[in-house]
């Protein structure tokens, strides 16, 4: 069996680990809630994380590249990672976490996925598989992800940013400025540059 | 060891080996059997009454009910009468809904059905929340009215009835109550609950294990009593009647299990009126549940409406009035 | 911190044991992004209110009064006798956890201290601690203190208080699971009136009231500036429609004042909002006579007194009626505000009427008696609408919304403080063919509060704005991806500023419309030229191709 095929017989188990882990990085006794309850809207954060590890499992399956692929070489590749990455850095960029942590749900990814396919081989094997070639691009696909979750993570964050810097102005001041009331604030530079 | 429920709980065994020990032991029947109890019962009547003439003391400065649905407007929307009133009829609806069934914990399960992701019909926990309150009140409430027969000579016919609905299914001599069951099954969830479920867990302090262990101890021992160790019922209602017409005796036979039964009613007795079981209580009182929405319709007085200061039209115009009559606006006094 | 400690040593010592009531002994860490600054002493001078000073949250020293303890147990005292709610709300719960998940700041933060119960917690613990017999009575016992919940008040319990108390919408969605009500809204409106004795209220508050109160709205707009505003939404309307629609300002004798929050003459997109009233006032008096006037005194709807103290909040309210009656109006239209009508449904009337120098509203059009506003004299303006809608009275052009597919954002005040549910949506499906609503776990009287409200859209706390409109950006997302939403109506002024970057945020394809937007866009003017844009000067449905012409 290879990787791909091994990682999809377990994939259930592996994102329900993931998921778990992810969500362990919240204070424990919000942890619990976030982990029970299945309602998309009495628990938007669960149940986007959930959806959204999901899709980047989903994603990291469907990666065709080599091992020698650098990351943004491939702009198709780069947007479907970090689109399905979105929602969950999304959330966690405007929640209590450093950058770091915001991110590190990623790495663990391959601790689990190497304790439970572990489970499907013995132990020489298990030996022989962390160093194949298959598992190495497995890693490798893994950082790549993380590469692109610090690249969401900072366009999240500059999204912020710029909504603290513009709002009152673009709200405020166009309405002034279209009375012409005010002048020297040219709304459309402030704003233009940064729209994504 | 968790000390929130740990500390409650021994003080629980406690109560429970000071009655026991204290009649078999030493036997002080009297001070567990008369003494306690009328203490209790003035404690309990003075606290509760004192607190809700505390409450009722306060003002109700503002009429703010919390509105959970449409509002009277015109005839031909529909109005919620219940849910947000604006007739005393209909608070008095929604009250008994909220007093009687609990609606607004109700609400919890209201978006609890509902299919996830995976198209699968998934149901949320706290249904059971509204469940088991539902169980734990009417458990309590009907073995309350169940004890009155202990207190009542002769026993009313009403008091009977229940006792036949209460005992309908016949197991066992005697035959079973359902209502202690539910009541003790239904404390046991609510303090697993507690203890179990992260986000109540993390909130609950001592004074909320306390009360749940208590009762759980006095539902125990009662349950005890009667289908185990078959307490002396002639000897437990002499001893009633003794404390409801003011002679209080001492019935000869009645051990040390029924003392401590008896201490921990008392204890709860005590303590309710300074605890939190005084939702009882504060539930009828509660201005966002027992007003009507009708307060665009009619003035609602508040008692200490004192003057403020005011920046006035006058003061504004003074201020302003130059730039005002060259923007054309209408002053009152030109100058 | 030592800092050779590793990770995993790191979480041995965090004890994973369900928490032994720990919360109390967890200090507060006031993090940037999720707090608003510090009000500005000049501004906290205008009302006169107390300790106005330069001082900054982080600070560890914040310069409060010396016998500042005393003023809190002092101010509790007071508050308790005068407010049966909060005396009530701090002695009856039990803490049974339904109100937990149903806050939207949890929800969004993830932070449990921001479960209502846990809110109100922080200030029930000192309460305990104060007034309360078993407290008292378990503090003669060793080790009681902890028994009984209560814990002293501290400089840190302080600022948990102000960096938590700040943290909540005052939206009341947790008193509608609460088997005995329990508003948390209450309490924090107690917490904030202790703050501002003690000249702890934030700027994007303080400010605000400072203007409203010297100026007569919160921009700090003056008569001159507001008049010149609404005249420029005069010519804007006049390019799109061919017709000058009018306004009138402070006029003696007119039938009707209207008041909205200045938020709609000011920013956008609520300034569209303020358009479709201008056209909807210029259609009722050229085909019926009505006759309604602005003010520029009265120019605020909102009333960010509300989030300082109960006697700010009638200080600043007090120029509705003064200007009503000054003019001589039979009675007061109000416009799409939230938190606004919460004030004047539940407490204009007690705290400054009676308003005898009114009529009791009649629609002069229609001839309906609102029976439901003949003591406070003032209609929401959804009210207005919809029962000339209901006459038949407007003449609607609904293609003109035929591109806008919307979804409807109850506003929590409005719709918990109020129950204004249904007009709005009356309004709004007769205005535009497509309409689909959000969960029902996210509408009506369980709507999801924007994450802003309470004086709390400020730019500072993005976060935690972005964080608790989580729930409802959430729902929204989810229509728009199975319908196709492209558009949010609201009625609350708030909400059309703070929606709109949320939305940005989390679902940037949804544009926020105030309904009567929707209205002014499909009202058919007397003598009005073909449209060919809508308010927004985007084409009209079926206008695109010749634009590209």
């Amino acid at each position: 069996m290879d990787i791909n095929q091994q990682l999809e017989l377990k994939k259930e188990e592996i994102l329900k680990k993931w998921f778990e882990s992810t969500i362990n990085s919240y204070p424990e006794d919000t942890a619990k809630f976030l982990k029970k309850s299945k309602n998309q809207f009495d628990n938007p954060v669960g149940s986007a994380t959930l959806q959204s590890l999901e899709n980047t499992f989903r994603a990291i399956l469907e990666m065709n590249i080599s091992k020698n692929y650098k990351y943004s070489q491939d702009i198709v590749e780069q947007n479907k990672i970090e689109n399905a990455l979105d929602p969950v850095i999304r959330i966690r960029a405007v929640q209590n976490f450093s950058a770091s942590e915001a991110v590190a749900f990623v790495f663990e990814l391959k601790n689990i996925v190497k304790s439970t396919i572990g489970k499907l081989n013995d132990q020489n094997s298990l030996e022989e598989f962390k160093g194949s070639s298959s598992y190495e691009l497995f890693e490798h696909k893994v950082d790549l992800v993380a590469l692109a979750a610090f690249n969401r993570f900072m366009k999240c964050r500059e999204n912020i940013f710029l909504l603290k810097a513009t709002e009152a102005k673009r709200r405020i001041h166009s309405a002034f400025e279209r009375a012409g009331l005010v002048t020297e604030l040219n709304e459309n530079e402030l704003v233009g540059s940064s729209k994504s | 060891m968790n000390q929130k429920y740990m500390l409650p709980l021994a003080g629980v065994f406690l109560l429970f080996l000071l009655a026991y020990a204290g009649v078999e032991g030493v036997g002080l029947q009297w001070l567990f059997g008369i003494v306690i109890p009328y203490l209790a019962v003035i404690a309990f009547i003075y606290g509760f009454v004192n607190r809700v003439m505390c409450w009722a003391g306060s003002a109700v400065p503002f009429r703010i009910p919390t509105t959970c649905g449409q509002q009277k407007s015109f005839p031909w929307i529909k109005q919620n009468r219940i849910d947000n009133p604006d007739t005393a009829i209909g608070v008095f609806i929604r009250m008994l809904f909220e007093i009687f069934l609990f609606r607004s914990l109700f609400r919890n399960t209201k978006a609890a059905f509902n299919r996830d992701e995976n198209n699968k019909l998934t149901y949320s926990w706290e249904i059971f929340l509204w469940l088991g309150a539902l169980a734990f009140h009417y458990g309590f409430l009907v073995v309350t009215l169940r004890h009155l027969r202990f207190f009542l000579e002769p026993v009313p016919a009403s008091l009977a009835f229940l006792e036949y609905l209460d005992g309908i299914v016949q197991i066992g001599l005697p035959g079973v109550f359902v209502s202690g069951i539910v009541l003790l099954a239904a404390a046991l969830f609510l303090l697993a609950r507690r203890i179990f479920d992260a986000k109540v867990s993390y909130i609950s302090l001592a004074a909320d294990y306390f009360p749940l262990f208590l009762i759980i101890g006095i539902a125990a021992t009662g349950i005890a009593m009667r289908y185990f160790t078959k307490v002396d019922i002639t000897g437990v209602k002499e001893f009633t009647m003794g404390l409801v017409t003011f002679h209080p005796v001492i019935p000869p036979g009645v051990g040390g299990l029924f003392y401590a039964h008896v201490l921990m009613v008392s204890v709860l007795f005590a303590y309710f009126p300074m605890s939190k079981l005084m939702h009882a209580g504060g539930i009828f009182l509660s201005p966002t549940r027992n007003m009507a929405n009708n307060t665009r319709a009619k003035r609602h007085i508040n008692p200490w409406n004192y003057a403020v200061d005011v920046h006035t039209y006058e003061q504004y115009e003074d201020h302003f009035r130059e730039k005002m009559i060259e923007a054309g606006l209408p002053v009152d006094k030109e100058e | 911190m030592s800092k050779e400690l590793k990770p995993d040593q790191l979480l041995d010592k965090i004890d994973h044991t369900p928490s032994c009531g720990n919360w109390m002994d967890t200090p507060v860490h006031i993090r940037p992004g999720m707090y608003c600054y510090a009000a500005k002493a000049e501004s906290v001078e205008t009302l006169g209110l107390p300790n106005a000073r330069p001082w900054n949250p982080t600070d560890d020293d914040w310069k409060l009064p010396e016998n500042w303890k005393e003023i809190i147990h002092n101010a509790i005292k007071e508050r308790l006798e005068r407010f049966r709610t909060f005396k009530i709300f701090m002695d009856i719960c039990v803490r049974c956890g339904a109100c937990a998940d149903k806050c939207h700041f949890f929800l969004g933060t993830g932070d449990p201290k921001n479960m209502p119960v846990l809110r109100a917690e922080l200030l029930r613990s000192v309460y305990r601690n104060d007034f309360t017999k078993a407290a008292q009575i378990l503090k003669m016992i060793p080790g009681g203190e902890k028994l009984s919940g209560g814990r002293p008040m501290t400089l840190d319990v302080l600022k948990e208080w102000w960096y938590y108390f700040f943290q909540c919408t005052e939206c009341r969605r947790c008193s509608v699971f609460c088997p005995y009500g329990i508003d948390t809204a209450e309490i924090t409106i107690m917490a904030r009136e202790i703050f501002n004795l003690l000249g702890l209220n934030i700027d994007w508050i303080a400010t605000p009231i400072s203007n409203c109160y010297k100026t007569g709205n919160h921009l700090g707009i003056q008569p001159h500036a507001f008049k010149e505003m609404i005249e420029f939404f005069t010519d804007d309307i006049e390019e799109i429609t061919g017709v000058n629609v009018e306004p009138q300002f402070n006029k003696k004798g007119a039938d009707i004042l209207f008041i909205t929050p200045s938020g709609d003459v000011f920013a956008d997109p609520g300034t569209y909002t303020c358009q479709g009233y201008l056209i909807l006032f210029k259609y009722l008096k050229d085909k019926y006579g009505l006759d309604v006037t602005w003010s520029t005194y009265a120019s605020e709807g909102g009333n960010f007194g509300f989030f300082t103290s109960h006697e700010t909040m009638k200080r600043l309210n007090a120029k509705m009626y003064a200007e009503a009656k000054r003019l001589g109006v039979k009675w007061i239209l109000g416009g799409e505000c939230g938190h606004m009508w919460r004030v004047i449904h539940q407490y204009m009337d007690t705290m400054n009427g009676p308003a005898d120098f009114l009529e009791e509203p009649v629609n002069p059009i229609t001839g309906t008696k609102f029976e439901n506003a003949k003591s406070t004299k003032m209609v929401h303006i959804t009210e207005f609408t919809a029962d000339l809608i209901r006459h038949g009275k407007l003449e609607l052009d609904k293609g003109r919304n035929a591109n806008r597919i919307m979804t409807y954002h109850d506003s929590c005040n409005t719709s918990r403080g109020m129950g204004l549910l249904d007009e709005p949506r009356y309004v709004l499906q007769n205005v535009c063919d497509n309409f689909f609503e959000m969960p029902s776990n996210t509408i009506r009287e369980q709507t999801f509060c924007c994450g802003s409200g309470s004086g709390l859209n400020a730019g500072e706390n993005m976060e935690l704005r972005m964080a608790g409109g989580l729930p409802r950006a959430n729902a929204v997302k989810y229509v728009h991806e199975k319908f196709g939403v492209n558009t949010l109506g609201t009625i609350c002024a708030i909400d059309r500023a703070a929606l709109s970057t949320l939305m940005e945020y989390w679902v940037p394809d949804v544009k926020v419309y105030g309904i009567h937007e929707l209205v002014g866009n499909a009202l058919i003017l007397q003598g009005e030229k073909e449209r060919e844009t809508d308010l927004r000067c985007d084409p009209l449905p079926g206008m695109e191709e010749e634009e590209d012409e």
